[in-house]
């Protein structure tokens, strides 16, 4: 344990001096698997761990969702969605936040990324919010929390990746997501309820649209439904697999992008390249964490968390309450896919010993990473939005995401509380 | 100086990166339509996809480096003296350095291995030290551009800079 | 004491890990405590890598399949081939005694202390739409595969196979992106592959798979002469025989659980459609004897007879 404990200290040492975070890991797994194992198979083992995820056929879903939603943000679809739920809510108090969030939801189920989500609807919804005199606090928070529903409502590429390393079947994981999403909007809209009940002015109303304008408004978003049915209706139907969606979720993007006029071809070569910079910084994280993982598969840390749950075990369902207690606390200050890349090996074959549904897990896992990325201090979706808006400074969004996380813990405990919210779907597949 | 650069790297490995991706889409499409309608997939498509990935990552790696795109927390920017933010950044720039021709070091061990027994791929049947001599080659391009970012001034970037969105969580 | 640190990439209830962990018991019994294993709680590298991870000590013992690193192995592909033997213990033990007699020296599995080789059950045809009674149903069907030996051969066959790893099988055939693919029984149960409703088996199987159990060879050559002697007097036959049993076993058991609950039926291939593989095999047995001869092997076609004859010998 104590050898665990000092690679998280050498890792957050290191990343406080603003050494990137990918660095930082890669760095801290070396050094340690070297100290315990000895440099040469150190050196072998991170060498090998490059190549292989580098050399990985199922990790390519997460350039192609990327590229996806590059597509996608640049057809202009985000707009259609938020000027549609705008249409429906915007003229109640917080209006404006509740459609950003219900827009994230609609957005999120063509993008299978949070962070593409949360940095599309700060362009498309923040100004909005600002002209009505919202408060940075709920605009921020409502966009972050919101952006996190791309990797709840499918597609998914934590869902993917959870898919693969538990085996668990990923379009089952994918059609278990659906209604948590729609509980998740629920939730983070009372949080909206809540801003402006304590703070009318946080959210003034905006003017009411009419019954033709809603109509006409709903009508703008049949690309994003055509889109979605693509891409679910063809992993559902068994024309490919959730890894093979990807790759033609983004070609139905392009097309989308291309018809509307919106692809010149140095446009083009501009969202490629933007999509592979997203991929490859996000598989230096990856890679520097698989090489922290190795380091921490040597040391007795999984071993005495398993350990410290298992004490639980006369009641499975406290097993899950501590898991989730440690996922919050180790959220705040890790990188999320660094966790789940971490834990889920030890943490898997407890919870599938004590005979819960490994779907049902996925989300519940899902749900943690979400929270995990908008609870301060280290939040990627802030990180982002806060980057896009010079303005804003990362304290206000961390006062104005409390509540949005507070509905989001509220959320877990209800899909802890109902397991068939996340398995009643699936369960008509075959 | 740092946009010339820029639009050499941009240029060069970038759009190499940029191909690739492309590439996979339409193999990919290619691939379930063949499948579907023809009987037929890509024989290999499974490892084009693969090395087509490598290349996406690493090619593009030095473009991410070059525009100080990593990942950073900046929790601790506002107590930090102006006078002390350059030479922090040099200084992190040369530990970054270090660590990525250092991982292209080991690459280039791996791809000595791989070379030495003789490894290929399963279906095509092609060899895979290639693949890990690119691994290294870019990883070590990227740590050469940490390196040029020790004396060359960057312009200042605040947080994770706009163009880092669309991460895959 | 020496402890050996144990890696596995199968989760710790499939066959290979237990047998490796009742491996290591024998060890430490035998050595009276003296050498034990620590198994770690998930595998230090994907399947792939497991040799290299062996070879350079971030794992001391370990298992893979030679086929997963393609290229590197040839002389082992012969324990490969179509219609070999009906169960896996006499496969396996066959296995190694040639193994012993003619490959060991050539040193394919050079840079690591090769333990014990060994291979699974007999491989069958499954899937979850037909019965295949003809090499020509087998073509109209679309078919998971993951490499090897029974890759040439379904190429010379001229079936539809597209290649996957083993772990995405249920995921393509629930889906119906496949309708099947070629395992051993017990990866019915052991992949959860509860729509599979069809399966073809072959006399002595269709294909089968080269695996080596293995210790890191720095690790083994500093042990006390006493210590190499209780390792060596574990390996060879006695490893090969344990994981074979193993393998027997779990094939038995997914023929009379998971696959009795779900319905499999089973048919026998045909004399024609076995002779239709017995067309190929001749053509691919010459293949792979003119690129073991490049590994340096005098006789393949004489191995390959010997290793036929010497599978019927065991018990
Ligand atoms: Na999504
Ligand atoms: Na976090």
């Amino acid at each position: 344990m104590i050898e665990a404990l000092l690679g998280f200290l050498g890792v957050f040492g290191l990343a406080f001096l603003r050494v990137p975070l990918a660095v930082a890991m890669s760095i801290a797994g070396l050094v340690g698997l070297g100290l315990m194992r000895g440099w040469q198979p150190a050196y072998a083992s991170t060498s090998q761990v490059i190549f292989e995820t580098g050399f990985h056929y199922v990790l390519s879903v997460i350039p192609l969702f990327v590229l996806m939603g590059n597509f996608v943000a640049r057809a202009g679809m985000a707009k259609e969605l938020f000027t549609a739920a705008n249409a429906f809510v915007g003229h109640k108090r917080g209006g404006l936040a509740m459609a950003s969030i219900i827009a994230s939801g609609g957005f999120g189920s063509i993008c299978g990324s949070s962070i593409a989500t949360a940095a599309t609807m700060t362009r498309v919804a923040y100004p909005e919010m600002k002209a009505h005199g919202y408060k940075d606090t709920l605009a921020t928070g409502a966009i972050a929390s919101g952006g996190t529903l791309g990797i709840l409502i499918p597609p998914s590429t934590i869902l993917v990746i959870y898919g693969i390393i538990t085996e668990t079947d990923i379009g089952k994981l994918f059609i278990a997501g659906i209604l948590p999403g729609i509980v998740a909007i629920t939730c983070l809209c009372l949080g909206v309820v809540f801003v402006t009940w304590r703070d009318p002015a946080a959210g003034p109303p905006a003017e009411r649209f009419t019954w033709a304008q809603r109509f006409a408004a709903i009508r703008g978003i049949w690309g994003v439904a055509m889109l979605f049915g693509l891409v679910i209706g063809g992993i559902y139907g068994g024309v490919f697999t959730a890894t093979e969606g990807a790759g033609v979720g983004a070609a139905g993007a392009f097309l989308f992008a291309l018809l509307r006029g919106t692809l010149r071809p140095r446009v083009l070569l501009d969202i490629l390249v933007e999509s592979t910079r997203t991929t490859a910084m996000l598989f230096m994280i990856l890679i520097g964490a698989m090489i922290f993982t190795n380091f921490i598969n040597f040391t007795s840390m999984p071993g005495d968390l398993r350990d410290f749950v298992l004490q639980f075990s006369p009641h499975p369902i406290m097993v899950v309450v501590m898991m989730m207690g440690i996922y919050l606390l180790l959220g705040m200050v890790m990188e999320e896919l660094a966790i789940v890349l971490l834990t889920i090996p030890v943490f898997f074959p407890v919870i599938t010993g004590l005979g819960f549904d490994p779907i049902w897990f996925g989300i519940l896992i899902v749900t943690i990473v979400e929270i995990g990325m908008i609870s301060p201090p280290v939040g990627l979706n802030l990180f982002v939005i806060s980057s896009l808006l010079p303005n804003v400074n990362l304290g206000t969004m961390y006062r104005g995401v409390w509540p949005f996380v507070a509905a989001d813990i509220v959320r877990l405990g209800i899909l802890i509380a109902f397991p068939a919210i996340a398995l009643w779907l699936p369960g008509f597949m075959g | 100086m740092h946009k010339t650069l820029d639009r050499l790297l941009y240029w060069s490995t970038g759009v190499m990166a940029a191909m690739a991706l492309f590439s996979i889409m339409w193999l990919t499409v290619i691939d379930v339509i063949g499948r579907k309608f023809f009987d037929n997939s890509v024989p290999g498509g499974l490892e084009l996809t693969e090395m087509l990935m490598v290349v996406v990552i690493f090619a593009a790696m030095p473009l991410v480096s070059w525009r100080g795109e990593h990942v950073v927390f900046d929790t601790l920017d506002a107590l930090i003296p102006d006078w002390l933010r350059s030479i922090q950044a040099r200084v992190i720039h040369l530990i970054c350095a270090g660590t990525f021709a250092f991982l292209g070091r080991l690459m280039v061990m791996r791809a000595e291995r791989f070379a030495e027994y003789g490894d290929t791929t399963v279906h095509l049947a092609m060899s895979i030290a290639p693949v890990a001599w690119l691994m290294a080659g870019l990883l070590m391009l990227t740590g050469l551009a940490h390196l040029l970012l020790v004396f060359v001034r960057a312009p200042t970037s605040g947080h994770v800079p706009v163009e880092a969105q669309g991460a895959s969580t | 004491q020496t402890v050996f640190t144990v890696s596995s990439w199968l989760p710790p209830t499939h066959t290979l890990s237990t047998v490796q962990k009742n491996w290591c018991d024998m060890l430490e019994k035998e050595s009276t405590g003296r050498m034990k294993c620590n198994i770690l709680p998930k595998g230090v590298v994907a399947a792939p890598g497991t040799f290299d991870a062996v070879r350079d000590g971030l794992a001391d013992i370990s298992y893979t399949v030679d086929g997963y690193t393609p290229g590197r192995f040839i002389n082992t592909q012969v324990a490969e081939f179509p219609f070999l033997g009906d169960n896996a213990v006499q496969t396996s033990v066959a296995y190694q005694r040639i193994y012993s007699k003619y490959f060991a020296p050539l040193g394919e599995h050079r840079g690591v202390k090769a333990l014990a080789v060994f291979t699974h059950g007999p491989g069958i045809i499954f899937n979850s739409k037909k019965p295949v009674t003809s090499a020509a149903d087998a073509a109209s069907l679309k078919f998971r595969i993951g490499g090897g030996n029974i890759n040439e051969l379904s190429k010379a066959m001229g079936w539809n196979t597209t290649l996957k790893a083993a772990p995405e099988s249920f995921e393509l055939l629930s889906t119906g992106v496949m309708d099947g693919t070629f395992f051993p029984d017990e990866s019915v149960a052991s992949f959860k592959l509860s729509m599979i409703k069809h399966a073809t088996t072959f006399p002595g199987g269709l294909y089968n798979t080269s695996f080596v159990f293995m210790m890191n060879e720095g690790k083994y050559k500093a042990l006390s002469p006493q210590d190499k002697a209780v390792v060596d007097k574990l390996s060879g036959e006695v490893a090969a025989r344990m994981f074979g049993e193993g393998w027997d076993k779990v094939d038995a058991a997914s023929r009379d659980g998971a696959q009795k609950a779900q319905g499999v039926s089973r048919i026998k291939a045909d004399q024609a459609f076995v002779k239709a593989v017995m067309d190929k095999q001749d053509y691919l047995e010459t293949k792979w004897a003119a690129s073991a001869q490049v590994k340096g092997l005098k006789d393949p076609k004489q191995v390959l007879a010997e290793f036929r004859a010497e599978i019927a010998k065991v018990k």
